[in-house]
């Protein structure tokens, strides 16, 4: 008993120690008007003389926070562990003097849920990471702070530099009559460039080319379907895998409806100017027959509107499918687990085939994740974005290496957070350069060491044939999904770089029809299409353009494009 | 059994045992499912490839159950609420039901306590009100707030009742004339009666709050304190079908699915208690209510 709080005084006064030493070192380079931990006591009574991005406050500040957590993702960290007893909240309190309370938590599935109860009882924290939905309809009632001087004078030259990593362009989009009203945390939109991932062992089985048109594609697929590529002598394959989401999130038909010049669910920009939805045009129709056709050849699983995400991965897991549409990801999940099940399986990603030649890809303008806003009865909004602040320190070389798992730092459970927009580039450099220069540690110690580390294990595990750690596939998938050249993200930049692109230009909050009938809408497309690729007649989808319109497409049409006149970013 | 069987009498038999096997495979392919997921490998479990027989058989999953702290914590919770659930739902049905069976000579305002009862079957809160009541009376994260706002399940208190008028009057007037006042009445009398009707009230509230899982994520601020079923709710929960991107940490959480054996090993063991308290009660199923307690 009394070993343990020794050691744990001990413990704590070591990270009081380093974390001080890192704040001062990173004030020093950015702001050397900054007051420094060790004056700081003398201006005890004035608050906030000149604002500290990294400062401690001197009594302390609760913010009350709620939380939707998925498992910690380490294996190694404590068993039973609960939000609550997350190490960085111990850390943050001692550097900072802020004090997290969770006025609730739960698992992530349930968190819309509580989270609109909270909102209808008036019940809500004082920092939150949301939605842009619920952005939108906190922004309607009032009830977010300006967070424009916070943002200013708090948030680090690194935060600010991320967050400006796009001109503004985001930022915008989360402003309000010259207000900032949250921090947004967002990505490369180029993630959601579609790829189409092909088993490269069944092409040599059959001595096939990697389809490069849709007609190819659709030969290629047959040919799983008929020719026995997997060689076992029996008939259990078939060509392209389709869940019942066909604009979904994984193993859908986005990338199919971009082959045709089409992308339903998103809106396009016509030859007037004007943007017009893209699923009731022309070539969305095509694409359906087209989905149509493969469903009664076999091509696409017979079951497929019965099946999910998760039953798509049962399937290419268990090696019946060669054939699937998808982002940068999926080499990390579920290739890689047919890579350890099957030792022949090699998975190789393609630019999708268009209709001659190479298709382009849907992608958005903006890849909004999620947004920090901070409640307006709460005094401190600056306190939100030290806390950001504080979480990059923590993804440091020094601060990562020492934040162990097992000593229950859970770093999915820290809010809030915001991601590195240019992540996956400076991940794909820093490690084909590391493995060109054979050498064994990366050079790079700031905020996004701990992305590129994990990459970087990983690819010279796979390289070397090392499965001590991690087991083939898992190496793999890390590897083709970030650092191959040819993988996930490897093809995505070469697709960015030469502009094999169309993009969805809305990038707006929903509009207020959208959020009144935008479900039933999405109800609407999907169900007709799924009838149509099962055999309904093709004008169902004729029937269905003018349902739509009148159902409130055509207000969301007239709204988007009032929207697109003011507000886009041209 | 003892008359002779016709064609057509033996053709219902056949055709009623098949029917009745149908619908019992119906209800038991599932769990057997379940258990063989659970027997099997992660590979072969993740493929989609076991069926109802296990493949690459262990014990895996079941090993490290016993040592997983958030599924033992939960089932802890669920005993509590079952055990102190159902005794004060028991408590409250039988003390209600009593007075209110009887006649309204003996009980002049029993109607109106009745309708008063009764309209709450029809008419509820709804889901926020009765929130806001739970919170603003302090239950919000304690155990008592999944127990006190069913407290008085009128349903089966309505039943307690008309059981309670179905037991012959002799009964009561006997006992009365020997001086039992209402208080023996209820306990020496009508208890020891209505054990068939106990057992299966009862049956229906240790099912009933075993098997309840959405007031605990409303009521419940921490996942320590989840009961068993809100638990498992959280591992089987896909993700929203209608995001059209995700993020790395979504992607993360999809790798780590990968445990299938042990999630269906959680939710066979979560099943596994409540199907073995049916055969201690079938007895009073099959029981004859008051036979042979009064001569007509």
């Amino acid at each position: 008993m009394i070993k343990k709080v020794v050691s744990s005084v001990l413990i704590s006064t070591l990270l009081a120690a380093s974390l001080a030493a890192c704040g001062s070192s990173n004030e020093n380079a950015s702001n050397s008007n900054a007051a420094t931990p060790t004056n700081q006591s003398h201006d005890a009574n004035e608050p906030a003389a000149a604002p500290d991005p990294l400062g401690k406050y001197e009594q302390p500040v609760t913010v009350t926070e709620v939380i939707g957590y998925r498992p910690p993702e380490d294996a190694g960290t404590p068993k039973g562990i609960t939000p609550e007893q997350n190490a960085y909240l111990k850390d943050l309190k001692e550097a900072m003097n802020i004090e997290i309370k969770y006025l609730w938590a739960v698992p992530s599935e349930q968190f819309e849920q509580k989270f609109s109860l909270a909102l209808a009882t008036g019940d809500l924290p004082d920092v939150m990471q949301v939605d842009t939905k619920t952005f939108e309809k906190l922004k309607k009632q009032d009830m977010l702070a300006d967070m424009t001087d916070a943002y200013n004078n708090y948030a680090t030259p690194e935060l600010k530099e991320w967050i400006e990593s796009d001109g503004g362009f985001t930022l915008k989009t989360v402003t309000s009559e010259g207000k900032i009203l949250g921090i947004p945390s967002f990505e490369d939109p180029y993630m959601s460039t579609q790829l189409i991932w092909i088993r490269k062992d069944w092409l040599k089985n059959l001595n096939l080319e990697a389809p490069k048109t849709i007609d190819e594609l659709e030969k290629v697929a047959e040919a799983f379907v008929n020719n026995d590529p997997d060689k076992n002598g029996k008939d259990d394959t078939y060509g392209i895998a389709m869940q019942k989401a066909l604009i979904g999130w994984g193993f859908d038909a986005r990338g199919l409806f971009n082959g045709f010049g089409s992308a339903p669910k998103s809106w396009l920009k016509g030859a007037d100017g004007k943007l017009a939805a893209g699923e009731i045009q022309p070539e969305a129709k095509e694409a359906l027959a087209k989905l149509q056709s493969w469903y009664q050849k076999g091509i696409i699983d017979q079951e497929f509107a019965l099946k999910d995400e998760t039953k798509m991965s049962e399937d290419i897991t268990a090696g019946k499918v060669g054939i699937t549409y998808g982002e940068w990801w999926v080499p990390n999940w579920p290739l890689n687990l047919n890579m350890d099940k099957d030792p022949n399986a090699e998975w190789e990603a393609y630019q999708i085939p268009g209709l001659n030649g190479p298709g382009k890809s849907l992608v958005g303008k903006l890849r909004l994740n999620s947004i920090t806003v901070v409640n307006k009865k709460f005094e401190h909004p600056e306190a939100a974005v030290k806390m950001i602040n504080f979480y990059n320190l923590m993804l440091n070389k020094e601060n990562f290496e020492k934040n162990k798992a097992e000593d229950g730092y859970v770093y999915n459970w820290f809010q809030p957070r915001i991601y590195q927009p240019n992540l996956f580039d400076v991940i794909y450099d820093e490690v084909n350069k590391a493995i060109a220069a054979n050498q064994d540690e990366i050079p790079v110690t700031d905020s996004s060491y701990r992305g590129i580390n994990d990459v970087f294990l990983a690819t010279k595990a796979f390289l070397a044939g090392d499965t001590s750690t991690r087991s083939k596939g898992t190496n793999w998938g890390l590897y083709a999904s970030r650092a191959a050249e040819n993988g996930g993200w490897g093809l995505t930049r070469k697709i960015r770089e030469s502009g094999q692109v169309f993009f969805n230009e809305f990038y707006g909050l929903p509009t207020p029809t959208q959020l009144d009938k935008g479900s039933q809408l999405d109800k609407l497309i999907d169900e007709t299409y799924i009838k149509i690729i099962m055999g309904d007649s093709l004008s169902e989808f004729d029937k269905f353009v003018s349902s739509w319109k009148k159902l409130g497409g055509d207000d969301i049409t007239n709204e988007v494009n009032e929207w697109y006149e003011k507000e886009a970013v041209k | 059994m003892f008359y002779k069987q016709s064609i057509n009498r033996k053709l219902f038999v056949w055709v009623n045992a098949a029917a009745l096997t149908f619908i019992t495979l119906i209800g038991i392919v599932p769990f057997i499912h379940l258990l063989a997921v659970s027997l099997s490998s992660n590979t072969a479990a993740m493929a989609g490839e076991v069926k109802l027989i296990p493949i690459g058989i262990t014990l895996d999953a079941y090993d490290y159950l016993i040592h997983k702290v958030e599924f033992l914590r939960s089932l802890v919770v669920s005993l509590k609420r079952v055990v102190l659930g159902t005794a004060i739902n028991m408590f409250l049905v039988f003390i209600t039901a009593y007075p209110l069976a009887k006649s309204t000579e003996q009980f002049r305002a029993r109607t109106a306590y009745v309708w008063f009862f009764a309209i709450t079957i029809f008419l509820g809160g709804g889901l926020i009100p009765t929130f806001i009541i739970v919170k603003e009376t302090g239950l919000i994260n304690s155990i008592w707030a999944l127990i006190l706002p069913g407290a008085l399940n009128v349903w089966n208190m309505i039943m307690m009742l008309n059981f309670f008028r179905g037991i012959p009057k002799e009964m009561e007037e006997a006992a009365t004339i020997d001086g039992a006042g209402h208080w023996v009445l209820l306990w020496k009398i009508y208890l020891p009666v209505s054990l068939p009707s106990i057992a299966t009230i009862g049956l229906f509230t240790v099912v009933g709050h075993w098997n309840s899982w959405f007031d605990g994520i409303l009521y419940m601020n921490s996942p320590e304190n989840y009961p068993l079923q809100t638990y498992l709710s959280t591992l089987i929960t896909a993700m929203n079908a209608q995001i059209q991107s995700i993020s790395v940490e979504q992607l993360k959480a999809l790798e780590n699915l990968s445990e299938k054996t042990l999630r269906t090993a959680q939710i066979f063991m979560g099943a596994l208690p409540i199907l073995m308290v049916y055969p201690f009660l079938q007895k009073y199923f099959i029981k004859g209510m008051t036979v042979g307690s009064v001569k007509e």
